[in-house]
């Protein structure tokens, strides 16, 4: 878990030191909750200066973003989620009185072990979300500042993963950067394998709290684009090439 | 307490560092990469029809890099390695980049041999995410000469900068399975195969500005 910061965006480079290959997520809408019970105490605080927690909150489940694949006409594709180790998620974190902001992100989740994958054909013309149901707590914290004075805050975030990848359709398509381009040979087949990355914006809305969750792709999570057209077509990065360790999210070309 | 914490540094070192350079035998990885980590690309191909492997090189520091060699590494069944050129990045007639096409060069991707051209230059403007947009393609020439899947695991390159010398690897790996008919008939994933995939020869082919050399990895 990486320092607390006062801005809702992270350095890609310290995440994907974090987690060499991780996915970010984002935009997910926020859900009801309520307290079930306490949650397994977070290894080190979303904030330096808190010592203590008081209190915890079992949020339940909510539905993150840790995978998409987007596929044009004549594209197949197939995406895979076997463990989180390799997903990073923001942690917000709010002191009493003021507005969420990002206090780093988080990795060490409890892991199921479970075996995620998509079908192998997915089907073309569609944008594939894939969301893990994560379990979240909530942590209420006695923290201690400047001269010795103390304040509260409090805390979300992911503690555990149960198994389960949920498949969606649609939402805001990844963008493409015309420099960022690959071309994929006719009946080819582009994988994403391990230490890349991509980052979904907002893939986390919890108490009014939105953050991104990073998965690194890694052993156990892959990601494939297979172009069924007879003649060569292109997969492009929104942000980095289709190959970089810096995260991007990715788009198939008519 | 300083003589412990000493200590310990020097504990840490002693086995932080050799399994840091072990990768490279000693030699720094250095600002120069390929891509992150690991991918993969693989296609039905033709028999005896030339084919590319793209890689594109990417220079973070201030100074130009000058290779010093290039290794195709793990390669394996019957894939033929015709030859290594290169080509500045970005340069038209093509926008992008590609990790295999026909052809060598590929119609799109004008290339110049690796003797002619073998500076990684460093990044005139970056992306928004920080990463050069500019840099040096390296374009394997690569033919399957019998029915069946080939692959290489990837290259691994030395090179100079000033007068600091580095190493590094990168692990994209290509594979073209043919007869193209064939594999194209048994639909998307059947290239390479669980009979290949990852298993690669210790084969490598190796290219220097004044020729080349074939060997074997240790």
């Amino acid at each position: 878990m990486s320092a607390l910061s006062a801005e809702g965006t992270e350095d890609p480079d310290q995440v994907a030191q974090e987690h060499p290959a991780v996915m970010v997520l984002s935009g997910h809408s926020e859900k009801a909750f309520s307290a079930q019970g306490s949650a397994p105490s977070p290894k080190r605080p979303a904030d330096p200066n808190c010592m203590a927690i008081l209190k915890s909150e079992d949020l339940g489940v909510i539905n993150t973003k840790v995978g998409e694949v987007h596929l044009d006409r004549d594209w197949n594709g197939f995406f895979s989620y076997t463990t989180s180790r390799h997903s990073s998620f923001q942690v917000g974190v709010r002191p009493a009185g003021q507005g969420w902001s990002v206090g780093g992100s988080t990795s060490s989740l409890q892991d199921s072990q479970a075996t995620s994958a998509s079908s192998h054909e997915l089907a073309p013309q569609q944008l594939h979300n894939f969301a893990a149901d994560l379990k979240y707590g909530r942590y209420f914290w006695r923290c201690y500042g400047r001269g010795a004075q103390w304040y509260d805050a409090e805390s979300v975030q992911p503690y555990t993963w149960k198994g389960g990848l949920l498949p969606s359709l649609g939402g805001p398509e990844p963008g493409c950067n015309p420099a960022k381009m690959s071309a994929v040979v006719d009946h080819g087949e582009f994988r994403r394998s391990e230490k890349q990355s991509t980052t979904y914006d907002n893939a986390i809305s919890v108490l009014g709290f939105s953050g991104s969750a990073t998965t690194t792709i890694a052993q156990g999570v892959e990601t494939h684009w297979y172009n069924k057209a007879d003649r060569v077509r292109y997969l492009c990065g929104e942000r980095q090439n289709i190959a970089s360790h810096r995260p991007t999210r990715i788009r198939s070309l008519p | 307490m300083m003589a412990l914490a000493g200590m310990a540094a020097v504990v840490v070192a002693a086995v932080i560092v050799p399994v840091t350079l072990i990768r490279n035998r000693g030699t720094p990885e250095g600002p120069v990469y390929a891509g992150g980590g690991r991918d993969i690309s693989a296609a039905p191909a033709d028999t005896g029809v030339p084919y590319s492997f793209g890689y594109l090189l990417k220079n973070e520091s201030t100074h130009p890099a000058v290779l010093e060699r290039v290794r195709l590494v793990g390669v394996t069944g019957p894939l033929e390695v015709l030859g290594l050129m290169a080509r500045p990045h970005p340069s038209p007639p093509a926008r992008g980049t590609f990790f295999m096409l026909p052809g060598y060069p590929p119609a799109d991707f004008p290339a110049v041999p690796f003797a002619d051209l073998h500076v990684v230059p460093v990044a005139k403007t970056h992306s928004e995410g920080g990463e050069p947009n500019e840099g040096l393609m390296l374009i394997f020439g690569v033919q399957v000469n019998a029915p069946g899947a080939t692959g290489a695991r990837g290259i691994d390159y030395t090179y100079r900068i000033g007068k600091r010398r580095y190493r590094n690897v990168y692990e994209g790996s290509d594979y073209l399975c043919g007869p193209r008919a064939e594999y194209v008939s048994r639909g998307p994933g059947q290239c390479p195969g669980s009979e290949i995939e990852n298993r690669f020869e210790k084969k490598f082919v190796e290219f220097r500005p004044t020729g080349r050399v074939t060997g074997a990895s240790s």
